[in-house]
This record gives C-alpha cells, structure tokens and sequence, in this order.
C-alpha cells in the first residue's frame, strides 16, 4: 500500500500549489485511477509516488514507511526494485532495439541481463508485440510502443506501477490490452495507480481520486 | 517471482555491458570522441616522441664524448696510486665501473723477436668495463688481450700469440675494441695482473660516474679515497663543463617536451568535455527515463564515464599505434615503451577527468522536467 498524507506541492515558489493538503491511501491489489483535468497535477502526483520528487509538505509512505524524506540514493533504490512506471508517450529509447528497451527495466534492480531478456520476451509475446526484437521504437507504432512500455515496468515485478495516461493515444484494442494488463499486476499483488481523464480507464477502476 | 531484483544494483559487469550498447546506439558522438582520442594520442607521441628520441640521441652523443668519465693520473710516477685504489673506489656510491692502468712496458712479438715494433703492454686492475668489445676469451692473471689499432702494429695475424716483455712473456689470448674514452689503450696490450700483488702501483684511474650530475661529487671522491703518496702530484681531467651541458641540454629538452604534453592534453581536456557535455545534452530524456527507472546519480555518473572510457580506449590503442609508427617513420625507432605506456595513461585518465563535469550535469539535472510531456 502506498499512502499520501496532507500532500502539498508546488513546482517553484511563485506557481501554485496543486493539492491542498490531499491525503488518500492506493491499496495493493487494486487499480486505481487519478483523474481530473489537464494542470490539476495527475502527472505531478505519479512523480511524487514514484519518488521523482519531494512533496512541499505532508508525507509519502510505502507499506507504512515514510519515504518522502529519504536521500536520493535511497528514493533511487525503492524505486528501481519497487516502482514500475508506465510513461504517457512511453519515453522509449529511439537508439535502442525493443528488447534492449524492455530490459533496461531491470538492469538497475540488479536482474542479470539473460535473465532479463528472457523475461522481457516472455512479457512482449504475452502482451502482443509480436515485431522483431531488433527493431527500434521508430519502426513500431504507438500502440506496440506503449506496450513495449508496459513490458518495461512489469518487467522486474513491481510491488508498485505508476501509469501516466497509459491509453491516451491508443486505439481501442491497444487500450484494452494494456488496461488488462494493469488489471493483472494488481491481481498479482501491485498496488496500481493511473493518471487518466479516460472514461473507460476510469471505469475499469477499483478506486477513483479525482483531483 | 521469475525476475525478483537483487541488492547489488547494476553492478560492475552491467554497467559496461550497458556502456558500451549506449556507445553502439550513439555512432556520431562515439566517433567524434574515438577519433579525438586517437588524434591526441598519436600527436603527442608523434611530436613528443620524436622528441624525446632526439634528447636521447643528443645525450648519447654527449655520452659518447665522455662526459662522466673522470681521469686520475700519475704523470710522472711520484704520486703513487696503489691498485688497492681500484676496490675502493668501486666501493663509492655513484660510481657505474673503475679501472687502474698500471706502468707502461714495451711489449714485442715473440715469433719475431727483438728486430719486431714494440707496442705498449699495461697492467689493467679491476673488470671490463662496459663498452669493451672483446673478440676471444677473458684472460687469467698473466694473459693479456691485444687492442684492435695494434694487431698489425705487433705483427700478428690476429688476436693470439705471445709478446716478449721484459724477463717473461705474455700469451694474448683475445682481441679488444676500447670503451669511449680510453680508446689511448686500443694501441697496446692490456694485461690481467695478479691479483696478489699488493706492491703494484697505477699511471691512472679511470672511473665512471653514474649520471653527468655526480661527476663533481664522484670526483672529490675518488680523491679522498685514492690513497696516493702525494695527492699533489695527481693529475685530474673530468669532463664537469660538458656534464653541466648534458644537464642543461636534458633539462631543457626535458622541458619542452613536458610542456608540449601539458598544452596537447589541456586542448585535449577542452576538447573532449565539449563532446561529452554535447552528448548529454541530446540525452537529457534518456537520462532522464533511467533515473525513472531506478538509476541512482552515482548510477549516471559511472554509465557516462564508462562510455567515454571505453571509447577512449580504442582512440588510445589507435593513437598508440599511429603515433609509434610516425615517429618510427620519422627516426627509424620506435618510441620507449614505457614512454609510450605513460602517453596512454594520460590520454585516459585526460578523458575520464574531462568526462566527470557534463556527467554530473546529466545526474543532477531534474528528472521530471525532461519528462513531463506538455
């Protein structure tokens, strides 16, 4: 379980403040789903429990454990063995191969790259991406992209996935892949949160913070 | 769970498989700095190289002339050099070899007979230095070797005989071409003497320092241990003017090519931490996306050193052996191992330090502004 508590962030001192001293618990196990306009900070609050940022006041805790105040090496290693982030335009490396992308998800949890790679072709053929390994993120479209994303963060198991607008400019049957997909990792035991304003990824949630 | 992470991060064996796929990916910045790599490494050994081929050269040359050779003499025989001075002296720190010459006595080939040339024979105390060519065998005490210039002169054939000399005979079992600066016994014999006879006096020492810059110490020495009768009536011929040269020709040929050195790897510094800071800089989303992932700063550092590492390397091994056969092309020697060892070095270690400032632009700069998609 990951639990904010009278959360307050600001980008710089004259911006303004995004959430008012929010305070919610996102339970293992299950999906859910922040959603609210554009500006009001779903993205922020994605960074702020993947431990990207600290938050201006109130506190963050995993599984019971302040972790707001942590140093950055600490934050570093929670979040390359505990946190699997899904990024809204995937952020695929454009240089590498789809595979390599896919296994750069471990290789800083420590999980040895045969291992790695094995893994990550286990997760690219579950989900669909049925292209070569060898291609780069140039040749797929965004749809395989966003999957090869997906495969990315659930590659090293994370007790933690963290999706920003993982459905945003997918078709239809792309986003009921990558929604199932959440779906199981939450079934497995993570804790799923999603930053969407989609109705059907709202829908498809357990528990909805709306911002 | 088929994947679970461990303690050890990425580890050494990741980061340099990931270093060098990150150098696969990045063509043009990997090639700008192999070939900056090689291009500073084989300059500084192409011009440095030479040069320091050159101040070996002039040094030798200089070498060649005698210049930590000191000379002791007993002109006219009052002085009384004992040969005991010989082991003493070999006993002085700074000394490479000593030798004493004994009494000159006239020598003639015993297959002529009184009517042949007399040529010089001299007792030699103490062992061949280094610089004697010697075509035969060593001798034993009463053997004597013969001097290139004499052969012809005592009517020999070649190397072996005997000479008539005084009451007795001496069998001349080898030839010899003399170290610089004693090229004055080439004329004659020289004659391993007994080491038991303690009585035997010296016309001259002849002892090498181990570098220009102990010539003056040596010398004072050799002096106070020499143990002659009458030290006033020593004979000195040192070479301390042009043992002064040789230190002032090293040291500013020593400096030239230091500060050549210094100028190519400050360029070179320069040079490459642009490369690298530009390289970050087309990063900073992919930097960005590994601290997402889990990379800690220290993680960005190491990956952003690593790379330039292993692209300096190849650049160093390419320079290494372009620069090596230019100067052997230029000299016709190749360049001193060691030399060229240190040139390496510096050219990585030059790489790495400039790698370290856009490396840490890369891990401090701000995660979420890369990836916040607007």
């Amino acid at each position: 379980m990951i639990s904010i508590e009278a959360l307050e962030f600001r980008y710089s001192a004259g911006s303004d403040e995004l959430f008012g001293g929010l305070t919610h618990e996102f339970l293992t196990g299950a999906v859910s789903v922040v959603t609210g306009a554009s500006g009001r900070g779903k993205s922020t609050l994605l960074y702020l429990l993947g431990l990207l940022v600290r938050p201006g006041a109130g506190s963050i805790a995993i599984d019971g454990d302040d972790v707001s105040s942590l140093g950055d090496g600490e934050r570093s290693r929670i979040r390359s063995r505990t946190i699997g982030f899904v990024f809204q335009d995937a952020a695929l490396d454009p240089t590498r191969s789809v595979i390599d992308n896919v296994v750069e998800g471990g290789i800083y949890a420590g999980i040895g790259r045969k291992r790695a790679e094995s893994r990550g072709r286990e997760l690219l053929q579950r989900f669909g991406v049925t292209l070569r390994e060898d291609r780069k993120p140039g040749e797929v479209s965004g749809g395989q992209a966003q999957r090869v994303g997906l495969c990315r963060a659930l590659l090293k198991e994370p007790g933690i996935v963290l999706a920003d607008e993982p459905t945003g400019n997918l078709d239809a049957d792309s986003a009921d892949v990558v929604l199932a997909a959440l779906r199981d990792a939450a079934n497995a035991g993570a804790a799923v949160v999603i930053a969407s304003h989609d109705p059907r990824v709202v829908e498809a949630a357990d528990d909805v913070l709306a911002l | 769970m088929t994947s679970s992470p461990s303690e050890k991060g990425i580890g050494f064996g990741g980061l340099v498989s990931e270093a060098w796929r990150v150098v696969l990916a990045s063509p043009v910045s990997s090639a700008i700095l192999f070939l900056l790599t090689a291009g500073v490494c084989a300059f500084v050994l192409g011009t440095t190289g030479q040069t320091v081929q050159a101040e070996q050269s002039v040094l030798a040359r200089i070498d060649d002339a005698g210049t930590r050779l000191i000379t002791v003499t007993d002109s006219d025989g009052t002085a009384h050099i004992p040969a005991s001075a010989v082991d003493r002296i070999g006993r002085v720190s700074s000394v490479d070899w000593v030798i004493g010459v004994g009494t000159v006595q006239d020598g003639v080939n015993s297959a002529v007979g009184d009517g042949g040339n007399r040529i010089p024979v001299r007792d030699l105390w103490g062992a061949l230095p280094d610089g004697f060519v010697v075509n035969g065998r060593v001798p034993r005490p009463g053997e004597g070797l013969i001097g290139n210039e004499a052969v012809g002169e005592a009517g020999l054939e070649g190397p072996l005989g005997s000479l008539d000399v005084g009451q007795g005979q001496v069998a001349i079992v080898g030839g010899f071409v003399a170290a610089p600066g004693l090229e004055f016994l080439s004329s004659g014999v020289i004659v391993q003497p007994d080491v038991d006879d303690r009585d035997a006096l010296l016309r001259s020492v002849h002892v090498l320092a181990s570098s220009a810059s102990q010539v003056g110490v040596v010398t004072q020495s050799v002096l106070s241990v020499i143990g002659a009768a009458d030290p006033l009536a020593l004979g000195l011929q040192t070479s301390q003017v042009l043992a002064d040269v040789r230190i002032a020709v090293a040291g500013q040929l020593g400096s030239f090519s230091r500060n050549l050195v210094l100028v190519a790897l400050g360029v070179s510094l320069v040079l490459v931490g642009l490369v690298v800071y530009g390289s970050v800089t087309l990063r900073r989303q992919d930097f960005g996306r590994r601290r997402a992932l889990g990379a800690r700063r220290s993680d960005v550092v190491a990956l952003v050193g690593a790379q330039s590492g292993l692209v300096a390397l190849l650049g160093v091994s390419l320079g290494v052996v372009a620069g090596s056969l230019a100067v052997w092309r230029l000299t016709g020697q190749l360049p001193d191992v060691p030399f060229t060892l240190a040139v390496g070095a510096l050219v990585l270690l030059a790489v790495l330090v400039a790698s370290i400032p856009p490396a840490l632009v890369a891990a401090f700069r701000d995660p979420v502004r890369v990836l916040r998609v607007p």
